[in-house]
């Protein structure tokens, strides 16, 4: 069906020298980049001549020609000095397939697009043209494929230069026929020069599938684009099976439930956004605690959603699976954009997106500040946050950096009894008046910056090395439980209010690597490629966990946590990925991780009414090791071009919070296992559809403490589920998608009584508490042209709409949280270089409950305490509205 | 309209996978039946018969745990009763004081007030409107104690209540170690009865030392009774004033002369035995078949 059709100068024959090369080019490049980084030098003059100005403007105009000196200091410029002399072609390096018109099956006729395409200096398209038409449903298909590649640039003499290249796309009817051997580039370089090259290129299929089961999802731009958006993190709404909340302000991150897990603040997701891990292990909050508040919703490219844990490149927390964000900003939003919003509460949200023209789509920076006084009592709050990603080099070898900031504090109201709600002691929206209610807040800072680059070889071969740092400081005064403890340390000091405070601070640095081969082809009907790969994190945390006294200058009246901890996680991965006969397509990969810890449990063994103070120090240090180890493997029918049946195995795990660790204990990993099943068909734009059945089974879980305010274990778990999706754009201007996830989550073997805890909330075979069985969405955006001149600009309107549903949710000790459906829409007008948007959120108003939990609590400090469990809920915001004026300059 | 549809499809699903599913416990009402005994007579120390004229104690809050102890092992209750109520110690008809709520599973331990809940935010325990009913106190008894002299008229009048500073905010009164309580809750109870027993709360009280037949002696107490005669005596052991207390319907008490009534209180002697012996002593006991 696609025109399959390979890239350039690949060759079976130097397959192996190839890739060595690839590897040393790439470590070669990282490194000379950070070389450079550190000498902060002015830029060196150009050695070799760049284009004469006049040629082109592209050409002087480019930075990369004067201050990347990467031909005469490159390891491989003394091998490839003849190669500079000449022209090289652009070569894709990111690559999309064409799909078969489905309107064009019934004549099961070939076809061939030719497009002409300019590839700018860092890899980007613009100005698609149809070279050879083969009618417009042939012709849209190969545009929609070939606007999502990038390329390496043209370069000449070394120097990246703009070229105008053609782009043959070759559609044959179902059965897709084996690929044909690649074609040799052709090159022109006399037409170098003051008007771009034109080039021949063939694309091919990615080397590396994207999808490795039936419930891996890519969201796009313009289904993230249809539904307004409070904050950047709730893009992930539109993932099947994940509904996203914020309970507790701007500065507590997100709680996320997918497809059955109920992952609190992060700890069945691994996230990564722009390549950089968001999971915190061993966090005083949760482990793997994700705060996605410093995303702004208008730098999300699109949203790699991989439910399951069938991909050997998934690492730690990739339990429900893995969610990666990649960043970047549209041709239609390039420039400097200035957006400020006004709404409902006091709230505000000042926006500037920079956005380089001449830039590929990934270059972008971008800030953002917003506060808000909150609906109801004690929920003001203030945030901002920077972005910038920049994409840079030329050649075999492109470069990334990015890095982000943000901060955010903000008030809490905590929670409240639901049955204090319904007798009218509270409103649903209220806080507890007393000093301990009162002074819950928190404040979060955050900071990381990563460096990536990226490899495409000639065949077709690609990489990517990166190096990452981050820092975390978190801090939280929270109180659940209202006034029933004890002190531990201070035995007569009782009932001064739960206000617990936590203190969190990770310092992180990471490295990441992966190689994948060219296509190899033993014999006709088989190819594949083969992949290995590495990531590795060190952290260093202090985190903390105190009592305070909120009517007394917040003195703390205990001390629960003080600890610092180390921890290593190194994983190891192989894959491979091969195609028969372009009907079947197996994977099977591996992955190892190692992890250490040393914790340093500096309140451990302190008993205070068991020992005398003189008999030892308090403090309990320790260390623990162990090795999580798991295949990730997946197959793939293919009995008709529209129908893909997939089914997928993998086996993943979850790092322990290192404070449960004993000294030498081989360390207690969450193993998961999931299995996947299920069809996906694809009929274009119209309709695009994916079934999904699941099992997965968790050896240990963990659940929210309301008491203790922190996660803890609850026992092996199991998931059934099942997920159906569908994206549908059956016109230009609308764009639909659904979801509904239903699963079946219990609990196998919750801890038992025991004498200090004699009554558990959790008893086996009960409903998984938090899980919704039942989660729906829908999104649906309409964009289009109401007036073609208006005033010399066209006027675009576009309305939107985004719907959450999730079904009544178990809780322990046999409570039941109740359903509710969300709808958020909203309209614009954009003119020019106008934009004007209304968004309006929680459009029915609807009195839900973000949280709810059910655990014992008092919050009556004058009348008989409670010790029964009883619901609490933290209140969803109720209807909201924002108005938001935007200009590009 | 569309929209309506999809939400009430929603909603219904959302209703019947809530119908569908289990998590194990459910929610709990066990209604909540005090009693007292069918007794008129109780045993004091040293033979000392007692004829109960009134007994009332306050009771509540109560809680039903899971665990074998109570006290600070439970934290969290299967079954919780925030009310108070005044229990007719003399009286065996079960009387409907509320109910108990919580969730469904085995309780095997047990804990209480009388009427003075002890909470972690409060110095003193927090007093219970049933205690209003009985003048402030967890206990009032009033009777007449048959000694070999004397009939002597009594009231119990105390408070019972958490004062051991490291356990504050746990209830007074414990299922002991020894005792046997167990019960599986289920959703479905015919109720509790508590029923209470004194007979034995005033063994400990040996009423004989309330009252003497002395005379007045040298370097003796200011006021001795000769039976119901009051002596107040001179330094030298001489009577300085008499009288006979039971000409006003008085008794004549050790030390203090002539009363109206023997008063135990906070404080006085005998009071320590009876909390001592309500606190510690025989339980109530628990029937979960109802009155």
């Amino acid at each position: 069906m696609l025109g399959a059709v390979g890239i350039l100068l690949y060759s079976p024959n130097h397959f192996r020298h190839l890739r060595l090369r690839a590897i040393g080019r790439l470590l070669a490049g990282l490194l000379l980049v950070v070389a450079e980084a550190r000498a902060q030098e002015p830029p060196a003059a150009p050695e070799a001549d760049p284009p004469a100005v006049g040629e082109g403007p592209e050409a002087a105009e480019s930075p990369e020609a004067g201050e990347t000196p990467e031909a005469g200091d490159s390891p491989e410029a003394e091998d490839s000095g003849e190669a500079e002399r000449k022209l090289e072609p652009p070569r894709p390096i990111q690559l999309q397939p064409a799909h078969y018109p489905p309107s064009a099956l019934a004549r099961r006729e070939a076809a061939t697009v030719v497009l002409l395409v300019t590839v700018g200096v860092e890899g980007d398209v613009t100005d698609i043209e149809v070279a050879e038409s083969a009618g417009a449903e042939f012709d849209r298909a190969a545009r929609d494929a070939l606007a999502r590649w990038r390329f390496e640039p043209a370069r000449r003499d070394g120097v990246a230069v703009p070229a105008r290249i053609s782009v043959p796309f070759h559609f044959d009817p179902p059965p897709v026929p084996p690929e044909p051997a690649p074609e040799p580039t052709e090159v022109d370089p006399e037409s170098a020069g003051e008007t771009p090259e034109e080039l021949i290129v063939h694309g091919e299929r990615p080397l590396r599938a994207k999808v490795r089961s039936s419930s891996d999802y890519h969201i796009e731009r313009d289904v993230i684009a249809a539904a307004p958006r409070a904050e950047g993190a709730e893009v992930l709404r539109s993932a099947p099976g994940l509904y996203i909340g914020r309970s507790r302000g701007l500065a507590v991150g997100h709680s996320y439930m997918l497809r059955g897990f109920d992952s609190e603040h992060g700890q069945d997701i691994e996230f990564r956004v722009g390549g950089l891990p968001i999971n915190l292990p061993s966090h005083i909050h949760g482990q793997g605690y994700a705060d996605l508040g410093f995303l702004i919703s208008e730098t999300v490219w699109d949203v790699h959603v991989a439910e399951g844990v069938y991909d050997p490149r998934q690492g730690d927390f990739a339990v429900a699976g893995s969610i990666e964000l990649h960043l970047g900003v549209g041709e239609d939003r390039r420039g400097v954009r200035l957006q400020s919003g006004y709404g409902r509460f006091g709230t505000s949200r000042q926006q500037i997106i920079w956005a380089p023209e001449e830039a590929s789509n990934e270059t972008f920076g971008a800030a953002q500040y917003q506060r808000t006084d909150g609906f109801g009592e004690n929920r003001a709050a203030e945030s901002a946050s920077a972005i910038f990603q920049h994409r840079f080099g030329s050649g075999d070898l492109s470069y990334r950096a990015i890095g982000w900031m943000s901060s955010a504090r903000g008030q809490l109201a905590g929670i409240v009894r639901r049955d204090d709600v319904d007798a009218g002691r509270i409103c649903f929206e209220c806080a507890y008046p007393y000093p301990t209610a009162q002074a819950q807040n928190a404040l979060a800072t955050r900071a990381m910056v990563g460096l990536f680059a990226d490899y495409g070889g000639l065949d077709g071969g690609n990489g990517q090395l990166g190096v990452w740092l981050g820092r975390d400081d978190f801090r939280l005064q929270e109180n659940y439980t209202g006034f029933v403890q004890r002190s531990r340390t201070l035995t007569s000091a009782v009932g001064r209010g739960d206000l617990i405070e936590q203190q969190n601070r990770t310092t992180s640095m990471g490295l990441t690597g992966r190689y994948r081969s060219g296509t190899a082809r033993p014999t006709e009907w088989a190819h594949g490629t083969v992949e290995v790969g590495v990531d590795g994190r060190t952290d260093t945390i202090d985190q903390s966990q105190n009592l305070l006294d909120a009517s007394v200058r917040r003195q703390t009246w205990d001390r629960r946590v003080d600890a610092g901890i180390r921890a290593m996680d190194l994983g190891l991965w192989g894959d491979l990925d091969w195609g028969f006969r372009g009907l079947l397509r197996a994977r099977a990969g591996v992955r190892g991780d190692v992890l250490a810890y040393d914790v340093d449990d500096r309140l451990g063994n302190f008993a205070p009414g068991s020992r005398p103070d003189d008999a030892f120090h308090p403090g309990f240090r320790r260390s623990a090791y162990g090795v999580a180890f798991g295949p990730r493997t997946s197959l793939e029918v293919m009995p008709w071009h529209f129908l893909t049946w997939m089914v997928a195995y993998g086996e993943g795990y979850r790092s322990p919070q290192a404070r449960m660790l004993s000294d030498g204990e081989s360390a207690p990993f969450t193993k998961v296992r999931s299995v996947d099943l299920g069809p996906r068909f694809d009929f274009g734009d119209p309709l695009r559809l994916s079934l999904s059945g699941y099992h997965t089974r968790l050896s240990d879980d963990v659940a929210f403490d309301a008491e203790e305010g922190r996660l803890e274990r609850i026992g092996g778990t199991q998931r059934l589920g099942a997920v159906a999706y569908a994206v549908t754009r059956p016109v230009p201007w609308l764009v639909g998608a659904a979801s509904v996830t239903y699963v079946d989550a219990t609990l196998r073997e919750p801890p038992p009584a025991t004498s200090e805890e004699p009554l558990p909330p959790f008893e086996p075979g009960q409903r998984l508490p938090f899980v919704p069985p039942l989660v729906v969405r829908t999104d649906l955006g309409v964009r289009g042209e109401l007036v073609a001149d208006a005033a010399g600009e066209s006027l675009i309107g576009r309305i939107g709409s985004g719907l959450s549903a999730l079904s009544s949710r178990p809780l322990p000790y046999g409570e039941y949280a109740d359903p509710f459906v969300l709808l958020d829409a909203s309209a614009g007008l954009e003119w020019g270089a106008v934009e004007l948007n209304l968004e309006c959120f929680n459009l029915l108003n609807a009195e839900y409950a973000a949280l709810e939990y059910n655990f014992a609590s008092d919050w009556d400090p004058n009348g008989p305490r409670t010790r029964t469990p009883a619901r609490h809920l933290a209140a969803g915001a109720p209807f909201s509205w924002m108005l938001t004026l935007g200009v590009t300059l | 309209m569309m929209q309506t549809r999809t939400l009430g499809g929603v909603g219904l699903v959302a209703l019947l996978l809530s119908a569908c599913s289990d998590t194990g416990q459910a929610r709990a009402r066990v209604p909540l039946y005090l009693a007292g005994t069918d007794i008129e007579e109780a045993q004091g120390a040293g033979d000392v018969a007692i004829t109960l004229e009134r007994a009332a104690l306050a009771f509540g809050p109560l809680y039903l745990c899971a665990g074998h102890q109570a006290g600070q092992y439970c934290e969290r209750a299967r079954l919780e009763w925030l009310e108070s109520a005044v229990v007719d110690l003399l009286d065996p008809e079960p009387y409907h004081a509320g109910e108990l709520v919580g969730v469904t599973g085995a309780v095997r331990s047990y804990m209480f007030d009388l009427g003075f809940a002890s909470l972690l935010t409060l110095g003193q325990p927090l007093a219970m409107p049933a205690t209003e009913d009985l003048g402030g106190v967890s206990l009032r008894v009033e009777g007449i104690a048959r000694t070999e002299s004397v009939d002597l008229p009594f009231t119990v009048a105390l408070v019972v209540a958490q004062e051991v500073a490291t356990e504050l905010g746990v209830p007074v009164v414990r299922k002991q170690t020894t005792e046997v309580f167990a019960h599986e809750v289920g959703e479905d109870e015919p109720g509790l009865v508590i029923r209470f027993d004194p007979s034995s709360w005033l063994s400990g009280v040996d009423f004989s030392g309330f009252v003497e037949d002395a005379e007045c002696a040298a370097a003796g107490t200011a006021v001795v009774c000769a039976q119901t005669v009051e002596q107040r005596c001179a330094p030298d052991g001489s009577v300085a004033q008499s009288r006979d207390c039971a000409e006003t319907g008085e008794v004549c008490l050790r030390g203090q002369g002539c009363a109206e009534r023997l008063w135990i209180e906070h404080g006085t002697p005998g009071a320590s035995g009876i909390v001592s012996t309500v606190v510690a002593g025989t339980r109530p006991s628990f029937d979960f078949r109802g009155p």
